[in-house]
């Protein structure tokens, strides 16, 4: 069964048409990736799964529970967690409490484990612990913002554009990290404008285009050449 | 001179005492709140008619009074303010002042323009009596306060997770709901504290100095004095804040008569401006 289901979803800015009829699954264990230029509705689509916005049609849902509509800190409730693009650290927080702040919903000590954690996987960040997140580079903030999202220790992760703005050896680093978090299991959708680093680091792929999936399947047997022709709307996929 | 100077760091305790409310709703939520002299005022009256009316002292009546301003408090943010605070800064700030004026005339309404002084023993006690030296009971006891509560409510901020979620919350209030705070709720238990520590300021204020249901603009140049020169939502900066305008206010009057004692506290807070714009401790979120 899907850990994650969206069903036929609209989503509306005003009057303005952004998603049109879109569905997805994610089954437990797998990473997922959505793939699409820029504007072609991924964030609106990962925004709409967590809460940020509303759909104006379809069902959302997560692990049982329909969560369309819902509010985001009822969703994260549940054990769906969002990184959002830009990575949103809190600026004037120590990175900490920032990573303190992932973990907000678990009360007990069990919180210091996972901080112990993720300074594993971040070595760099219990380095900076105690610096504000405004101090920090555009790579080490993304990694504050994936390790403040398994803080939480969610059911499901999803990472929107971790590599926007990054360097390729600071995405490379990120990714290899993103492998090792894998590894443990946990389930995630992930936004990523590079079609080849997309397709090698997930289980499933949709591509967007117009706020529609044009193409999809398991992304060890997409031709990257199609993808590349859903991604830019020429081809077969041109209107 | 001395004198001056140890009465002005007391009653600067007190104006801090004014100010805190005021800062830590602007620190966390990016609102000016003009209603909040008002809504000391109307906390001092609810001592005043808690006490009269029932009989209990002081402390139990600042208690009950603390207890009914949280409740207002929390309806002020959630009916009120959280309607508009999507909508931008200026809204909200139309809606304290709304808030402000209302309040003011509810009070005259209730309990005319009389002038109130809440009875104490302290009032006319003096801790220290030397020739050279007095220092007045009330004013101690508010300084006293005023920085155990700025201590406590700093701890609270840094070391709680609920003073995170808060400080969270002003910082991207986007980030802190992914992260599961109910973000309206945040601002709502902010408005709380700040309206119970603004209860506790009202109980001092009027066992100190005679008021009346139009003093809340007066107090709320005051607080506005506090922040501004402490920086806005700066917690030690209010105290700072607060001594440095009760010094320059005895100060001026010591050497300039007292008629002009407010004048030089607030030409000092001009100067203060005008070198640091932003006040001497500046944060926008609450920190130490």
């Amino acid at each position: 069964m899907s850990l994650l289901e969206v069903k036929n979803i609209d989503v509306h800015y005003g009057d303005f048409l952004a998603i049109q009829d879109v569905s997805l699954n994610v089954e437990p264990g797998t990473i997922v990736s959505l793939i699409g230029a820029n504007g072609a509705g991924k964030s609106t689509i990962m925004n709409t799964i967590c809460g940020l916005n509303k759909p104006t049609k379809g069902d959302i849902i997560f692990d049982g529970n329909n969560i369309a509509g819902k509010k985001a800190n009822q969703i994260a409730r549940l054990g769906l967690t969002m990184s959002p693009e830009g990575s949103h650290c809190f600026e004037k927080m120590t990175v900490q409490d920032n990573l303190l702040m992932g973990a907000y919903l678990e009360k007990g000590p069990e919180r210091m484990k996972r901080l112990e954690d993720v300074y594993r996987l971040f070595p760099i960040l219990n380095e900076k612990k105690n610096q504000q997140a405004t101090y920090l580079s555009g790579g080490q903030r993304q990694m504050l913002a994936i390790g403040r999202g398994i803080m939480s220790q969610p059911k499901i992760l999803l990472l929107d554009e971790i590599s926007l703005g990054l360097a390729p050896v600071v995405i490379n680093d990120i990714y290899d990290k993103l492998q090792e978090i894998a590894e443990t299991g946990l389930t995630m959708l992930i936004v990523e404008q590079n079609v080849t680093r997309s397709l090698s680091v997930s289980d499933y792929s949709y591509v967007i285009l117009e706020g529609k999936v044009v193409m999809e399947g398991k992304s060890s047997e997409l031709n990257e050449s199609e993808v590349n022709d859903a991604y830019f709307g020429i081809g077969d996929f041109a209107h | 001179m001395l004198q001056c100077i140890i009465t002005g760091i007391l009653l600067g305790g007190l104006y801090s005492m004014i100010g805190i409310g005021m800062s830590l709703v602007f620190g966390i939520m990016k609102l000016t709140n003009l209603a909040h002299g008002d809504l000391m005022i109307l906390g001092t009256y609810i001592t005043m008619v808690v006490s009269n009316a029932l009989g209990f002292n002081l402390v139990i009546s600042t208690i009950i009074s603390v207890i009914v301003m949280c409740v207002i408090g929390f309806i002020v943010q959630q009916f009120l303010v959280n309607r508009v605070m999507d909508k931008g800064e200026a809204p909200a700030l139309l809606v304290t002042f709304g808030l402000s004026i209302f309040l003011a005339n509810l009070m005259l309404k209730i309990f005319s323009a009389d002038n109130q002084l809440l009875t104490n023993k302290m009032a006319s006690v003096n801790v220290i009596t030397t020739p050279v030296l007095s220092v007045s009971a009330s004013y101690l006891i508010s300084f006293i306060v005023a920085v155990i509560i700025i201590v406590g409510l700093a701890l609270v901020m840094q070391k709680t997770n609920f003073g995170r979620s808060i400080r969270a919350t002003s910082d991207d209030p986007m980030a802190a709901e992914l992260m599961g705070v109910n973000t309206k709720m945040a601002f709502a238990a902010a408005m709380v504290i700040c309206m119970g520590i603004t209860a506790v300021a009202g109980t001092l204020v009027g066992s100190t100095f005679t008021f009346y249901p139009s003093s809340g603009t007066q107090y709320l140049i005051i607080a506005f004095g506090v922040v501004v020169i402490g920086g806005m939502g700066s917690l030690f900066g209010t105290l700072i804040g607060g001594i440095v305008l009760g010094v320059a206010q005895l100060l001026g009057g010591f050497a300039f008569g007292s008629g002009v004692q407010m004048l030089i506290a607030y030409i000092v807070l001009l100067v203060i401006l005008a070198l640091r714009p932003n006040g001497l401790f500046a944060t926008s979120a609450v920190r130490k």
